[in-house]
């Protein structure tokens, strides 16, 4: 567990620094789940201010064995979920990943976060000529209206 | 893999009009089951009756569609309970997965989300007879670290004398979903 954090703040130090961020990042928040899961859904809005289409590569929670992107399809009222290779998003487009939508599902927590703790999640975002690393603070706490 | 299609009851879309989902012309009787809830106490077809029960199947384990269904549903009985105080509203969450959704799993999960929410588990061929009574289909789906379910979302509606009297889309709005339970309550 303290070679992961390790690894985890090793990563920091190589973000690599782009003239400009692409990708913004805004009202990230990990759904508080009750102790024992063995997996949390994480939401937010990624603004795309680029010219060019960026998909994410990587993602990486802090605490969590890893992380993946999701979908739920509901249909017939069975609802299904899948994973998906990655998060696409147009130049100049955004996405929103909310409940019963996308997500990023956080899987197997060291230890699942409090509610009103934050989790630091790291999303690696590329195209054919650039390459973003976003670091995002998720707030943990239960579905609002 | 528990793989479950049933043919559904018969739907009548005329009375009374939902937009949330559908009421049944004839409401259906549930068979007579045995489970347990976070108290480790006997649950069966009787403790349904009496008072107005939203049910719903899931796991604790489903990040997204349960909780939001959790949530919705328990906004909603603070809000119709103190609307209507004589129209006494449960919701029951029954696992799929009583594999890992042990009652004291359920107990932690109940406390967390809604300590006034009933959640049910038990023998596995008791939940198969249940959810093939009320048309729910699920079925698991394994993974390298662990499993998953594709399972039925709705929101079955149970009346007071233990008959599912309609179903409703786990995708409608809280709004649609608090006025048709209204209107079914206080029918
Ligand atoms: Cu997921």
């Amino acid at each position: 567990m303290i070679r992961k954090s390790l690894l985890f703040l090793g990563l920091l130090f190589f973000i690599p620094h782009s003239a400009i961020s692409e990708i913004v990042v805004k009202n990230a928040w990990v759904r508080a789940a009750p102790a024992g899961s063995k997996a949390m859904a994480a939401y937010m809005f990624i603004d795309n201010q680029g010219p060019k289409k960026m998909s994410s590569s990587k993602i990486i929670a802090n605490g969590f064995e890893k992380a993946e992107v999701h979908m739920i399809f509901i249909s017939n009222n069975i609802a299904q979920m899948r994973k998906l290779e990655n998060i696409s998003i147009d130049g100049k487009e955004s996405i929103a990943l909310e409940p019963g939508g996308l997500h990023l599902m956080l899987i197997n927590p060291n230890k699942v976060p409090k509610k009103n703790s934050k989790v630091e999640i790291l999303m690696f975002f590329e195209n054919e000529n650039n390459a973003e690393v976003v670091r995002i603070e998720a707030d943990v706490r239960s579905q609002e209206l | 893999m528990v793989l479950i299609i049933q043919k559904g009851p018969i739907l009548n879309e005329k009375q009374p009009i939902l937009q949330s989902g559908k009421a049944l012309k004839q409401p259906l009787e549930i068979i007579d089951f045995e489970l347990k809830d976070q108290k480790n106490q006997v649950f069966t077809k009787n403790d349904f009756k009496n008072q107005f029960t939203l049910l719903f199947f899931g796991y604790t384990n489903c990040p997204d569609v349960c909780p939001s269904t959790i949530y919705k549903l328990s906004q909603m009985k603070k809000k119709i309970s103190q609307d209507i105080p004589e129209a006494t509203l449960e919701i029951v969450f029954i696992t799929l997965d009583p594999e890992r959704d042990t009652t004291d799993r359920l107990d932690e999960y109940m406390n967390f989300f809604d300590s006034t929410m009933i959640g049910l588990t038990g023998e596995i061929s008791e939940i198969v007879k249940l959810s093939a009574n009320l048309s729910v289909f699920f079925q698991r789906i394994n993974k390298e670290d662990g499993y998953d379910f594709n399972h039925t979302a709705s929101i079955f509606v149970i009346n007071t004398e233990a008959q599912l009297g309609a179903s409703l889309s786990p995708i409608s709005s809280l709004e649609m979903l608090e006025e048709d339970i209204r209107t079914l309550v206080s029918k």
